[in-house]
């Protein structure tokens, strides 16, 4: 008995089939990355900028754990950067508001001395805001 | 290969080729910002009024962005020329100068509409809000920057609560175009709500100059226009008063509304294993002691927010709520059930509206 062998249509041969695969793995796989790209925001590495009153004095890699002094209106301010997150501390201020702030960690996020006007913002990387929260009110 | 097959071939490519790109669209329109979705967010952050504001704008015009967040900064810094105390050129302080005065003086509308608020909660609060703590706040060192505040003289602290005043002594004449004050009166101070107005101010600006989106916080005091990120209602958490880091919920339905809290865990010391906070109570001249540890307050305007959060705190949390009920604003209450603000558990009272809205966890939600 004579097999029949599966053959291809002429208008749909086996280069088209590969070329329609291609064309739309390659669109998923790039709309995919986006997606994986924009939710967990790794655009760009996730950094810290630091700034005492408008004027931009440091910006640290977020993966480099470091620690840096800060010359403020009142005296210093200790930042510490560890494992992304960075919290304040030994800051020369009355009330030790923003050591109570704690950690910060996501984008947008920042924590201040407001008497030594310094400002610690976290750019980049890290999904928006802080636990999709666009403020606290306290 | 006959016409049918060469039909069903086609009919099948033109399928799966309609099937990836509704796939590429869809993915795309949910999750890569097209559309109404893909409106850019500009962020802001700037030293204002003794603290930091935040503004953020979202729109696709950059420019339009950036002017808003220069306007509001340059409101902020006119308010603070205004009601900044601690600064002999302000208004504010030529107002308390002119203390026994018998001549009335004309004050800006700023100030017209500021005092005129703030006397309005004064009596509704019947006098639990009282902006004329001036002399007793300066002597327990809250709002001094540079040196840590600590129990004044019981017997200074009782001489001032005594003898001067309320803000009865405050006479707004003409719609409140001009001021006259009793000598016995105390200072105005009105730091606290002052930023409340900033709020409400820099709201205003951005809309004025066609922001539809924005956000903007100052110091944990916040107004919203329209929408936030994606499309949705702006995110709003409220700081939990005893974790960092922690929140007590979420209020998102906040379009055209103004959040604000008070509580005694930012600006404070501990003495003796007591806290000590920046929340007077004016019939004491002392922190307001009756168990409250933190107030929200969801208002149409942030000066009102701001201004029914102190009143509510220093009248508890039974009376607090009653009076937030009584004038339709939402509110949250939280307070130690033994008294015992240190290490007593916590609890809330909280008005109807507010807990359409949230519900809160005191166990804390994490922020990060």
């Amino acid at each position: 008995m004579r097999q029949r062998r599966f053959r291809l249509p002429r208008l749909f041969t086996f280069a088209d089939l590969v070329l329609l695969l291609a064309v739309g793995g390659a669109s998923f796989a790039f709309y995919g990355f986006r997606f994986w790209q924009d939710r967990f925001g790794l655009t760009e590495p996730g950094r810290l900028v630091v700034q005492t009153g408008e004027r931009v004095v440091a910006q640290l890699d977020l993966s480099r754990d470091t620690t840096l002094s800060v010359e403020g209106v009142l005296g210093e301010v200790t930042i510490v950067v560890s494992s992304h997150r960075v919290s304040f501390v030994n800051a020369a201020c009355p009330l030790k508001i923003c050591e109570k702030t704690g950690e910060i960690s996501r984008r947008g996020e920042i924590i201040v001395c407001a008497p030594n006007k310094v400002l610690a913002k976290i750019a980049g990387g890290g999904p928006d805001d802080s636990g999709g929260l666009d403020g606290i009110s306290r | 290969m006959n016409v049918t097959a060469r039909w069903k071939t086609r009919l099948i490519l033109v399928l799966i080729l309609v099937l990836i790109a509704a796939g590429i669209k869809v993915l795309g329109k949910r999750y890569l910002r097209t559309g109404e979705n893909s409106v850019a967010s500009y962020f802001f952050d700037n030293f204002a009024m003794g603290t930091v504001l935040t503004v953020k704008v979202r729109t696709d015009d950059k420019s339009l962005a950036e002017k808003g967040a220069e306007l509001a900064s340059a409101e902020l810094h006119r308010i603070h020329k205004i009601f900044d105390p601690n600064d002999t050129e302000s208004e504010i302080s030529s107002l308390n100068r002119s203390r026994g005065s018998e001549s009335a003086i004309s004050v800006s509308p700023d100030m017209a509409r500021l005092l005129g608020e703030a006397l309005r909660i004064r009596n509704i609060s019947r006098g639990n809000f009282e902006p004329t703590l001036g002399e007793l706040i300066r002597l327990w060192g809250f709002s001094n920057n540079s040196h840590r505040p600590e129990i004044p003289d019981p017997l200074r602290i009782a001489v001032l609560a005594d003898s001067l005043g309320g803000a009865g002594g405050i006479e707004l004449i003409d719609g409140a175009s001009s001021v006259r004050i009793a000598a016995q009166t105390g200072a105005l101070d009105v730091g606290g709500i002052a930023k409340g107005y900033g709020v409400d101010r820099v709201v205003d600006v951005l809309a004025g100059i066609g922001i539809k989106n924005a956000l903007v916080n100052l110091g944990g005091e916040i107004g919203v226009l329209g929408v936030g990120s994606n499309g949705r209602s702006w995110r709003i958490g409220v700081q939990h008063p005893r974790k960092q880091n922690c929140h007590l919920g979420v209020i998102d339905q906040v379009e055209g509304m103004f959040i604000a809290t008070s509580g005694d865990y930012e600006r404070f010391f501990l003495e003796k294993g007591r806290r000590y906070h920046h929340i007077l109570d004016p019939a004491t001249g002392y922190p307001a002691g009756r168990g409250t540890v933190s107030v929200t307050v969801i208002a149409s305007s942030c000066l009102v927010a701001d201004a029914l959060a102190t009143a509510a705190f220093v009248m508890g949390p039974e009376q607090g709520i009653r009076l937030l009920e009584s004038l339709g604003v939402h509110g949250l209450v939280v307070y130690a059930q033994d008294g015992d603000t240190e290490s007593g558990r916590l609890a809330y009272n909280a008005t109807r509206g507010f807990l359409q809205i949230m519900k809160p966890e005191l166990e804390g939600l994490p922020i990060n």
